[in-house]
């Protein structure tokens, strides 16, 4: 039990900034997701064979969980927003200390499909194997390095091509008001 | 003869660190071939095209930026409600324990100097919506204390000094005293804003003796009116809580030492938040004082 629950807690920073990169930013959305991951993680604790990391395994019950996700919001348009009073979130403080360079690269990010988002976030950034993105994302090899690639040139074109825009970066949701 | 040019997804790969051995070998012998030639003067035979060498670069770079870009998400503060799935949902044993173990701390409580106090105005009285709700403070108070004290690189929020009362002071609208030391050789490292309850944000401070044994002090105004408290225990492992409430807040020394050295540090505690009177309460209505 005390294995599962460190397990888990030391996944939490990773998931939530998935989670994150996932929502575009939304942060109320995002740790919705990070509970409903973990919720069902707990129940479904049985199923993570223990072999190598868990992080691979709590990213693909992301990954179903948002696209189950996006099709029932898809279906019915409607939103709840009932969240519990957050204190003031240093999420701003954090990002203000990045450099301008970091800051348009997230904005480009956000640009991408979720699809490309999500294969950048867990090889780049992660630092899952091909073979275990693909594992988690549900679809083949070869599909993970198609996106992959589309994934990087795009990126690069937004940060580096003509075409560069600068859109507000949406770290915080803006229909949260502070205070 | 000269190697063949990696096509565009073996040098991906190559890049992000995917390739077995063999074939790892195999792109490093055409950037040997390449850098060969250019130190030759000779033509390139990627003609127009950027060089390998110049392609794996650009591909680290971008993974780096991207990891440098998101690292700080790492580091924020984990809300408490995503750790509530991971906290076993019902513990019988845990009030169980309490209760047996609060005879134990009964008679050390004789011991305490404000054994007095407590005895005059709070009778023990424990409810069934109390003892939930002071499982909930409880529990929220290990939690902290599980997540934060754990973390080299930020344990604190905002270091120990006048910035660190004065902050939590005004979030909390009640004094806060962070004593810069504790029995046992604990010293104020400095402390974090938490979510709590509505309306009722959670300050937790840290402490830190010369081996790195972590303690932390969790206080929040309580939800509904409780009853007044004595020093309980909650034994856990590693780390067992002792938790009182005083005048509608609730306190919670948390930490992985001996009960008696914890049963100091709180009986100090006890005597700092009683001397420094908090009844400028703003949500003092909820408080039939008996």
């Amino acid at each position: 039990m005390a294995d599962r629950h460190q397990l888990l807690t030391e996944q939490i920073p990773h998931l939530r900034r998935y989670a994150r990169v996932l929502h575009a930013g939304r942060m109320a959305d995002a740790d919705d997701l990070v509970q409903d991951t973990l919720e069902r993680a707990v129940n479904k604790w049985g199923l993570w064979r223990g072999v190598g990391s868990v992080r691979p395994w709590l990213f693909s019950i992301m990954h179903n969980l948002f696209v189950d996700h996006c099709a029932v919001r898809n279906a019915q348009a409607t939103e709840s927003l009932d969240e519990l009073p957050d204190a003031a979130h240093p999420a701003q403080a954090a990002t203000q200390e990045l450099h301008l360079e970091a800051l348009e690269l997230l904005a480009a990010l956000q640009r991408l499909t979720v699809p490309l988002r999500e294969v950048l976030l867990l090889v780049a950034v992660e630092g899952l194997s091909y073979t275990e993105a693909a594992k988690a994302l549900g679809v083949p090899t070869g599909t993970v390095m198609s996106r992959l690639s589309r994934a990087r040139s795009q990126l690069w074109q937004l940060t580096n091509g003509e075409g560069a825009q600068r859109p507000a970066l949406r770290i915080i949701d803006g229909q949260r008001s502070v205070g | 003869m000269n190697p063949q040019r990696p096509d565009r997804d073996t040098l991906m790969a190559y890049a992000d660190g995917q390739l077995d051995a063999a074939r790892s070998a195999e792109v490093e012998r055409y950037l040997e071939y390449e850098a060969r030639l250019a130190l030759n003067g000779d033509v390139p035979p990627h003609g127009a095209r950027s060089s390998v060498s110049a392609e794996i670069a650009a591909l680290q770079a971008q993974n780096l930026a991207l990891r440098e870009a998101l690292a700080p998400m790492l580091d924020e503060p984990v809300p408490a409600r995503l750790l509530q799935p991971l906290a076993p949902p019902a513990r019988p044993w845990v009030r169980a324990a309490a209760v047996a173990l609060w005879i134990g701390v009964g008679a050390a409580a004789g011991s305490l100097a404000t054994r007095e106090a407590l005895q005059q105005n709070s009778p023990v009285v424990t409810t069934q919506n109390e003892s939930e709700g002071m499982q909930h403070f409880v529990r929220q108070a290990e939690l902290a204390y599980a997540v934060y004290t754990p973390d080299a690189r930020r344990p604190v929020e905002v270091r120990e000094g006048s910035d660190l009362t004065t902050w939590l002071s005004r979030r909390l609208q009640r004094p806060i005293v962070a004593p810069d030391t504790l029995p046992g050789g604990l010293v104020l490292m400095g402390g974090r804003l938490l979510p709590g309850m509505p309306g009722k944000p959670a300050a937790q401070l840290m402490y830190q003796d010369a081996q790195g044994h972590r303690v932390t002090v969790y206080l929040r105004g309580m939800a509904k009116p409780t009853a007044e408290i004595s020093f309980r225990i909650v034994p856990g492992k590693p780390a067992s809580t002792f938790y009182w409430v005083d005048r509608q807040w609730g306190y919670a020394l948390t930490g992985d030492l001996p009960r008696a050295q914890l049963l100091d540090a709180a009986r100090v505690l006890y005597q700092r938040y009683t001397a420094d009177d908090p009844s400028a309460l703003p949500g003092s209505t909820a408080a039939p004082q008996a």
